[in-house]
């Protein structure tokens, strides 16, 4: 606990929405020491952006209801005013959207955009922010950054971009970073490269990321510890070793199933877990949220939720947890080798 | 002798199925405000002089002044659309006129005193001397005349004013002299104007002060031909051709200030006008503000409002639209500020002589005619008064006559006998009509009623802006059809002539009933070549009742102008010409 | 930037070259006879011929287009004296003046009405759009909403006579519309301009709310704009700066189009309320057949259309960094 830099607790997520009610995020609690990082993994729908949305304050106040609690550096956000937060974001705790194209307004040049976020936060006049805003293009590795500054969005590549987006969130040297599938949209090689630049600015800064992707490919070699939610539950989380080398949750070992290997037999279909995720609309029938889809239900799975267990930072909600069958090695990649397939 | 321009502005207007009607004419009393009821004139007797002519003494001095009048102040005159000509020599349209008698002066004009008009000499000390069976005329200018611009006006200007209407170029006004000097309508054949050179013998002026004109035959009615706008004089080095229609050379109490085509004119006084030498103008105003361009509703309720400048404003021709008419006419303070006046128009349903020939179903017609429904379409009372004669009130040589005693709603039962003595009793009749929304209803109206009476009709709806070309086709194939007149001059002539005599048949033209009647035809050249003008009038009147035996048309009212003025103003009365006249106006 | 007005500019010059062939061509093909209109009674041929010599009108239709096209180079001289001096337009034989000496006459009355409307419009219709978008949902926003659903509903002869009948005529609160040269009086010049200005503005910017409204609410809605939240922004930033640039540019479009409109003369609104503009002179040019002038009348609008939309398009050309790219 000593030096934890955010901590999520029982947080809860409800929107109101035409169609009735919607619990997006049910019990979440997770810390966040600096210059770690953490991974939230899930589908779609799973509830991973919808937290960091809530830890930014970014969701919309008049349709929303958040509960539990959220503080950064013992300072608690949920409840806080907008202009405090406001203060917040941007200069403690920035974000990193998934497609820079369109998390980049068209309008305005790489440079500006940069530079007024520096602006808003330290005060600084219009020539000290576009020379931050050059010194940070640099920083993320754009080639000329003082002639690309004055380019828009639309000159650059889609990495280069996506640099631009990480230089933006960095101007102002936040502690916190959320970066929410910042390399989705990326080909393998650049998003090796962006992964790499993250895992670089966080050694000099010690900054603390969450790292919200739905590719457990991404997590390893990425990240240290990861956190896997399911229909706005978490289900499993603990170290990325832990986690991937012996998965606990029958959800999470489907997802290792349906990462690309380039070891073993590639002829050898992926396998994606079977169904899809269920509506969170109008609340989940009682028993495991899993359940539909898990090849490993029983009776009780349909009548109690099972509760997060474990101890140590390693917990998993599962009335049937996968520790002693059937998941041998060689079904299982290890960091080492997942961090050799991306980069 | 034909205003088919009148006509042609009056059948355009109602075509449009406005109530506006407006041309030439004479005055009764001004806010007489008299209901109109059915047939009843405003207060003329039997073959009463609408106008008379009057004496030389008459033509002398100043025109008698209006009892509370003082010269001064500012009139501001509202209508919808510019003079479309300010030229004399193009001005014919009621509408026009009016700016051309504050701007010109002619040999002849109307003096107004207690709504009696006298036609007297203006420019001339007489209404003009006749000789040789009333085909020599001759007129004396008076002293004193003078231009805007101090310099005297002489009989070779009133020549070449005249000479100037010949011009092709300067197309639009009235023919009358033109065709009567020359003794034809191909008159520029003749003589093609003065721009060329040439000189018109027909008129002689043997000195600065004296004037002749030879016809080619008599017209016992001349004084009131002089008396048109459009025979005033010019001088020839003031002749700037086709921007003399912009700005003319005023010889007029009013001078141009400024003319803003289609947005304004100001008018302001001419200083060397001399109100000693002119009988007939009054001129109490400074300065005639013009202004065009709005609605005829916004100008009715400029004029109800009289906000501020609008106390001293007035209209010529807007008149009270039928939406407003029930508020003007119900409150006291805005009907004492109205004129509302019975004008020389008639209108008529013409019946097709050509095609109904049998006069029993042409008075079958008449007598199942509703011309209350029909009228109440267009505005009830205050459209006009139901009329059994083609003269107005307005017009000298009217007399009341009623030869079948119709009602006013149409009597079927009657019209069925009528019929059904006659060669065809059971005739289709074809109805023409403008295609506009009251016009539609109308034909229903009279559909209805002439099918209670026996006939079988058939209604054919004509598109408005081909109305009056279509139903005026000399070949046309329809039986019954709305039309109108309205004479130049108060004076029979102007109207039998023109509708009645079959030889003038033409396209477009006047005698829209297509009535031929060669004694009627050789009784309008006798009439016209007679020349004692009493004698003339009782003839025409005689004339016409013989003409209405046949049934050549169903006449429907003589139209009335209702219009408003500022409480600022008074002297706002009926003109000669059908509108209201701006001569006596003053600002209170 | 030139390059592209150059070329946009020459285009135009086309554009109005080909809708002067069309209109001159429909005019004088389908109008009955002009020379008939000023012949009056007894008309006989050989007048008509004069007439007709003298309006110019007295050769086949493609001859006298070209003497049209040769008279906006070189001037031209009619039959009757009249003369009218490159460029010339065209003669007005109602109002004997070259037409173009009538339109630039009008000009500055309708220009008045143009930008002063087009300012009001602007100001209030994307004012309440914003704050509609702003406070959506809220009483405010559905109060705004409301409130441009019934100037929507207005049509201007219906608004603009009422309004004059109860400000102007009834009340006595505002001035009778009216034109005033802004030079000679400016207080006069607006007076007169505020019911013309206001009614178009109440009449239009119902439109313009409701349409900022949305596609304030669209790019409200772009992921860009949560990226400038995140950044810790303010939301006067984040809306003004942000949101808005993106809504703009349809909100702009629309208002090119109608400020097109409104300078080829708002004939409606200068008809109801005298203003003797470029809209009025073609009613008016209508109602007397003057042929000529409603040729010039309609070369304003089209001049006005083609010249909205190369504003328009540089506009976009300022707004979005993308389009200058391509």
């Amino acid at each position: 606990m000593t030096d934890t830099f955010l901590s999520v607790s029982d947080l809860g997520v409800r929107f109101r929405t035409e169609d009735g009610p919607v619990q997006a995020v049910d019990g979440l609690s997770f810390t966040l020491r600096r210059g770690r990082t953490l991974a939230i993994v899930g589908e779609s729908g799973s509830g991973k952006s919808v937290t960091s949305l809530a830890v930014l304050g970014l969701h919309d106040p008049a349709r929303t209801t958040l509960t539990g609690s959220v503080t950064l550096d013992g300072q608690e956000l949920l409840g806080a005013g907008e202009a405090t937060l406001r203060g917040l974001r941007g200069s403690r705790m920035a974000m990193v959207f998934q497609d820079a194209l369109t998390a980049l307004s068209p309008y305005y040049t790489v440079g500006e955009q940069i530079a007024e976020s520096f602006r808003r936060h330290t005060g600084a006049n219009r020539r000290e922010a576009k020379a931050r805003a050059v010194e940070l293009l640099g920083r993320v590795g754009i080639p000329s950054p003082a002639r690309r500054a004055e380019d828009y969005p639309h000159q650059f590549s889609g990495g280069m971009r996506q640099r631009a987006m990480i230089a933006c969130a960095l101007v102002c040297d936040p502690e916190l970073l959320i970066a929410d599938e910042p390399t989705t949209a990326l080909d393998v090689t650049v998003q090796a490269q962006i992964l790499d630049l993250l895992g670089d600015l966080q050694r000099e800064f010690g900054t603390a990321i969450i790292l919200i992707t739905h590719d457990l490919g991404v997590v390893a070699g990425n990240a240290h510890d990861a956190l896997v939610m399911y229909a706005g539950r978490c289900v499993e989380q603990g170290s990325v070793e832990e986690v991937l080398t012996a998965p606990q949750h029958p959800y999470t070992s489907g997802l290792m199933s349906s990462v690309p290997r380039l070891t073993g037999d590639v002829d050898v279909p992926l396998t994606p877990v079977r169904g899809n995720p269920p509506s969170l609309l109008g609340g989940l029938p009682p028993g495991c949220a899993f359940r539909p889809r898990c090849d490993h239900a029983r009776d009780r799975c349909g009548e109690d939720l099972p509760q997060l267990t474990g101890a140590g930072g390693r917990h998993a909600a599962c009335h049937f947890p996968l520790v002693a069958h059937e998941n041998t090695p060689e079904d299982t990649v290890g960091p080492t080798d997942q961090l050799e397939s991306t980069r | 002798m034909l205003s088919k321009r009148s006509a042609r502005v009056l059948a355009t207007l109602f075509v449009a199925g406005s109530l506006t009607v407006t041309a030439a004419g004479c005055s009764s009393n001004s806010g007489s405000a008299k209901n109109a009821g059915a047939g009843s004139g405003p207060g003329f007797g039997q073959q009463q002089e609408a106008v008379s002519i009057g004496t030389a003494a008459q033509s002398t001095g100043a025109d008698p002044a209006i009892p509370g009048a003082k010269s001064g102040g500012t009139v501001t005159e509202l209508q919808r659309a510019d003079f479309s000509h300010l030229d004399p020599a193009r001005v014919y349209s009621s509408g026009n006129q009016m700016a051309d008698l504050l701007l010109t002066r002619q040999l002849t004009s109307y003096q107004w005193v207690n709504g009696k008009n006298t036609l007297v000499g203006d420019l001339a000390t007489d209404t003009g001397r006749s000789s040789d069976g009333a085909k020599t005329w001759t007129y004396t200018l008076k002293d004193g005349l003078k231009y805007e611009d101090g310099s005297p006006i002489t009989a070779q200007d009133v020549k070449y004013g005249i000479e100037r209407t010949f011009q092709a170029e300067l197309s639009g006004g009235p023919q009358y002299l033109q065709t009567w000097l020359t003794g034809t309508s191909d008159f520029a054949k003749v003589y093609p104007g003065p721009w060329g050179g040439k000189d018109l013998p027909a008129i002689e002026t043997p000195d600065a002060k004296t004037i002749v004109f030879h016809l080619k035959s008599p017209h016992a009615d001349f004084p009131f031909a002089a008396a048109m706008q459009s025979y005033s004089p010019v001088p020839k080095a003031k002749d700037t051709h086709a921007a003399f229609d912009q700005r003319p050379f005023s010889s007029g109490p009013y001078k141009v200030l400024s003319h803003d085509a289609g947005k304004s004119l100001v008018l302001v006084r001419n200083t060397y006008w001399d109100p000693n030498t002119d009988p007939t103008r009054h001129a109490y105003p400074d300065k005639w503000n013009f202004e065009f361009g709005g609605q005829n509703l916004d100008i009715d309720q400029r004029l109800i409002a009289a906000k501020g400048e609008d106390a001293d404003a007035m209209t010529f021709r807007t008149q009270v639209t039928p939406d407003l008419a029930e508020q003007v006419m119900s409150d006291p303070s805005l009907k004492s500020r109205t004129v509302n006046s019975v004008n020389p128009f008639t209108e008529y349903f013409s019946i097709n002589n050509k095609r109904v020939t049998d006069v029993k179903e042409r008075q079958a017609l008449l007598m199942a005619f509703p011309k209350e429904q029909v009228r109440k379409i267009f505005g009830g009372p205050l459209y006009g008064d139901f009329s059994t004669t083609f003269l107005s009130p307005q017009v000298n040589g009217y007399h009341k006559f009623d030869l079948f005693g119709a009602p006013n709603t149409g009597d079927p039962a009657a019209a069925k006998k009528l019929l059904a003595s006659s060669g065809n009793p059971h005739p289709t009749i074809v109805y023409a009509y403008a295609n506009t929304d009251q016009w539609q209803q109308a034909a229903v109206v009279i559909s209805n009623a002439l099918t209670a009476a026996g006939f079988t009709v058939v209604k054919h709806p004509i598109s408005d802006q081909n109305y009056y070309d279509e139903m005026g086709a000399v070949d046309n194939q329809f039986d019954l059809y709305w039309a109108g007149w309205g004479p130049d001059w108060p004076s029979p002539t102007s109207v039998i002539a023109p509708i009645f005599d079959g030889r003038g048949i033409a396209p477009a033209g006047p005698n829209t009933m297509l009535f031929n009647d060669p004694a009627v035809n050789s009784e309008i050249d006798r009439i016209s070549a007679e020349p004692n003008l009493d004698q003339q009038n009782t003839d025409w009147s005689k004339l016409e009742e013989k003409i209405m035996t046949e049934v050549p048309a169903i006449p429907f009212v003589y139209s009335r102008l209702v219009v408003m003025y500022g409480p600022g103003l008074g002297g706002v009365h009926l003109g000669m010409i059908g509108t209201v006249y701006p001569l006596d106006v003053y600002v209170k | 930037m030139l390059r592209f007005l150059i070329r946009r500019l020459l285009g135009a010059a086309l554009i109005l070259l080909v809708i002067s062939a069309a209109t001159f061509l429909l005019f004088f093909a389908v109008t009955p006879d002009p020379a008939l209109l000023s012949c009056g009674k007894a008309c006989t041929p050989e007048t008509l011929t004069a007439i007709r010599h003298n309006l110019g009108v007295d050769s086949p239709v493609p001859v006298q287009y070209w003497h049209f096209l040769a008279g906006l180079v070189a001037g031209r001289d009619f039959g009757s004296g009249q003369h009218c001096p490159a460029p010339c337009l065209g003669y007005s034989f109602v109002n004997q003046q070259p037409v173009l000496q009538t339109l630039l006459n009008r000009l500055p009355a309708t220009l008045s009405v143009a930008f002063g409307a087009g300012a009001l419009v602007l100001t209030m219709g994307v004012g309440l759009g914003l704050i509609a978008a702003l406070r959506r949902g809220k009483p405010i926003d559905k109060a705004s909403m409301g409130i441009a659903l019934v100037g929507a509903s207005f049509q201007i002869y219906f608004f603009g006579i009422i309004a004059r009948y109860l400000l102007v005529d009834q009340l006595g609160w505002l001035p009778r519309p009216d034109y005033t040269s802004p030079t000679s009086n400016p207080l006069q010049w607006a007076g007169g301009m505020i019911l013309p200005w206001v009614t178009l503005a109440v009449v239009n910017a119902a439109t313009y709310a409701r349409f900022t409204r949305s596609t304030m609410l669209e790019s409200l809605s772009e992921e860009y704009v949560r990226a400038v939240r995140a950044k810790g922004l303010s939301t006067k930033a984040v809306y003004l700066k942000h949101a808005f640039r993106g809504a703009m540019t349809p909100v702009l479009t629309m208002f090119g189009i109608d400020m097109g409109m409104f300078l080829g003369g708002a004939l409606i609104t200068e008809t109801t309320f005298n203003i003797p503009g470029i809209g009025r002179l073609a009613v008016d040019s209508v109602a007397a057949q003057d042929l000529p002038m409603m040729m010039g009348t309609v070369l304003v609008a089209s001049t006005a259309m083609v010249l909205a939309s190369i504003a328009v398009d540089a506009c976009y050309a300022l707004i979005d960094p993308r389009v200058r790219a391509s």
